[in-house]
């Protein structure tokens, strides 16, 4: 049976220690993941569209003008 | 005076506030005084960390050409940045408004302790806010993160003006003890257009530097001019993609002749021309060229630095109704108060959906769906933004109150300290109103046709089509008008004479 699983964007400030970010990539919060990674391209497409500029996009998370916005699972 | 500004007088004989001070206040806002004193200079040359906030690229490329410092557009890689950082002891950076978060997002956490962030020419967080306001929001929302900061200008927002996420600042201000006083001559004319063709025509023993705030002003200028005239044109890249068949050049290109500003160039930039001559353009009939006289008319008056003429300034003007007239001050509060309503309500009621409800329909929404001109979307909420409601009642004020008449400019102009205007300046009419006054029996009361009667052949002398907006413009500021009743009829009635 298929089973829907609800993803939901996290807002992250922009000057987060990127040390904090390794210990994300540590524990499995950015992962490599197809969905994930598409939901985070169309989510910067979207702040794009707004006129919000996106500086990287790596894996789940992507770094914007307005703070790192990451995509996770809700369960 | 706020009550917590602290004035210090510079002594005459100075020239730079490099002789008084080696590092700017932190904590503050700054006000240089005068416009050309070197305070960026001071913080370019101070032995610590900077981050410089400037309003435009131009403004970034001027200073990177004259000193030693990085300069940080939307154009800079995230790798030449790392590269400067990495390879510089004491880092100098001079960044575009706009180009904040992607330091922050660069340099990380630590920009916060080990940078000196200064907001340089921050009154243009007031004046661009409506258009910008996305960076200068930005701006706003985490400049108190940083250890050190400052806001620096020779034109302090006051009053209404002051944003309000800056009301607490202490204001440090520098008064200069015999500071140079600038000449104005105003000239309030109907055809602005045709004054400058004439003025720049005039120019042949000195160069002109022009500011006027409107591309297509300045097309419609150029295009009105023999091949022959030596001239550029520097705008924002923007307005570059308009300017076709026009000569737009580089705020670092050498200076010609005639040399046009749009507002890119208004604020901080140096322009050095020993003949140089400026005018500013201010036609209300064109909304962006509207300047505020206390801040625009000082910063403008500062770019150019080593003139002969740098103390002169010729101001042409026309005093015509804009958009905000027609109401009184009443009927516009009424407008403001009913807006102010609207868009608390809006925020309130918006703000109170669940989230995913609120998303959903702001994603749909449209600025112009609010119902409110002061409220902006930010993080997937509503605000009602008071900035907003201060800029559109600051706005009013400036139209109504110093553009109504040319009497008002003056006395605006001499608020500020800074400037000679001659009572016999401001009686200066352009060539037609002079003509049109000159066959005007200034006692009558004339109809519309009997105006036009008036007016038909001194316009047609000048190859001037006769129409309902010529003849207007011909009059406007020297007409006064009003509604009579004669024979039972109502009618509109014209006086023309110096106001």
């Amino acid at each position: 049976m298929e089973t829907k699983r609800k993803v939901s964007i996290f807002g992250l400030e922009l000057s987060l220690d990127k040390k904090l970010l390794i210990e994300m990539v540590e524990r499995k919060i950015i992962v490599d993941d197809k969905i994930l990674n598409e939901v985070i391209i169309n989510y910067s497409k979207e702040l794009e569209a707004q006129g919000i500029e996106t500086f990287s996009i790596d894996r789940n998370i992507i770094a914007t003008e307005n703070g790192y916005k990451l995509a996770a699972y809700e369960d | 005076m706020k009550s917590d500004e602290k004035v210090i007088n510079i002594k005459k004989g100075t020239s730079y506030l490099s002789e008084v001070i080696k590092e700017l206040p932190s904590g503050c806002i700054l006000n240089k005084g005068i416009t050309g004193c070197g305070g960026t200079t001071v913080e370019i040359d101070s032995k610590r960390n900077s981050i410089i906030l400037v309003p435009t690229k131009n403004l970034v490329l001027n200073k990177v050409k004259q000193k030693n410092i990085f300069g940080v557009t939307g154009d800079v890689k995230e790798k030449e940045i790392l590269e400067y950082l990495e390879k510089t002891k004491i880092k100098k950076i001079i960044a575009t408004y706009d180009a904040l978060s992607k330091l922050i997002y660069i340099i990380g956490p630590k920009i916060y302790l080990d940078y000196f962030l200064l907001i340089d020419e921050y009154h243009i967080l007031f004046n661009s806010y409506s258009f910008r306001r996305r960076p200068i929001r930005y701006i706003l929302n985490n400049y108190a993160k940083f250890d050190k900061f400052c806001f620096m200008t020779a034109t302090p927002l006051k009053g209404k003006k002051l944003l309000e996420e800056l009301y607490h600042l202490p204001i440090i201000s520098y008064d200069w003890e015999g500071a140079n006083k600038v000449d104005i001559t105003i000239k309030d004319c109907a055809f602005i257009q045709k004054e400058l063709v004439q003025e720049i025509y005039k120019a042949k023993d000195y160069n002109l530097h022009i500011f006027v705030n409107s591309v297509n002003f300045i097309k419609r200028v150029v295009k009105q001019l023999d091949n022959g005239i030596d001239y550029r044109v520097i705008c924002s890249e923007k307005a570059a993609e308009t300017m076709t068949s026009i000569n737009v050049q580089s705020i670092n290109s050498e200076v010609r002749n005639i040399n046009f500003y749009t507002s890119t160039a208004f604020e901080g930039c140096d322009i050095y021309d020993e003949k140089g001559m400026s005018i500013i353009v201010s036609d209300s009939d064109i909304s962006t060229t509207i300047l505020d006289i206390t801040t625009l008319v000082i910063q403008i008056c500062g770019r150019l630095r080593n003139s002969i003429y740098k103390d002169k300034l010729l101001m042409l003007l026309n005093t015509r109704k804009h958009r905000y007239c027609g109401n009184s001050k009443e009927e516009f509060l009424e407008k403001v108060a009913e807006n102010k309503l609207l868009g608390s309500n809006t925020e309130k009621m918006f703000n109170e959906e669940d989230d995913w409800f609120r998303i959903k329909e702001l994603r749909a929404y449209t600025e112009s769906k609010f119902g409110s001109f002061y409220i902006i979307k930010e993080n997937e909420k509503l605000i009602f933004d008071n900035n907003l409601m201060n800029i559109d009642l600051e706005n009013y004020d400036i139209i109504n109150s110093i553009y109504e008449t040319n009497i008002s400019v003056l006395n605006e102009v001499v608020r500020t300290d800074k400037f000679n205007v001659e009572e016999s300046s401001i009686k200066k009419l352009d060539d037609i109103s002079i003509e049109i006054l000159k066959a005007t029996d200034i006692m009558k009361e004339y109809t519309y046709d009997e105006l036009v009667m008036l007016i038909t052949p001194i316009l047609e002398n000048r190859n001037i089509k006769i129409n309902i907006t010529t003849v207007g413009k011909a009059v406007s500021s020297i007409m006064s008008k009003k509604r009579k009743t004669t024979n039972g009829k109502k009618q509109m009635t014209y006086k023309l004479n110096l106001r």
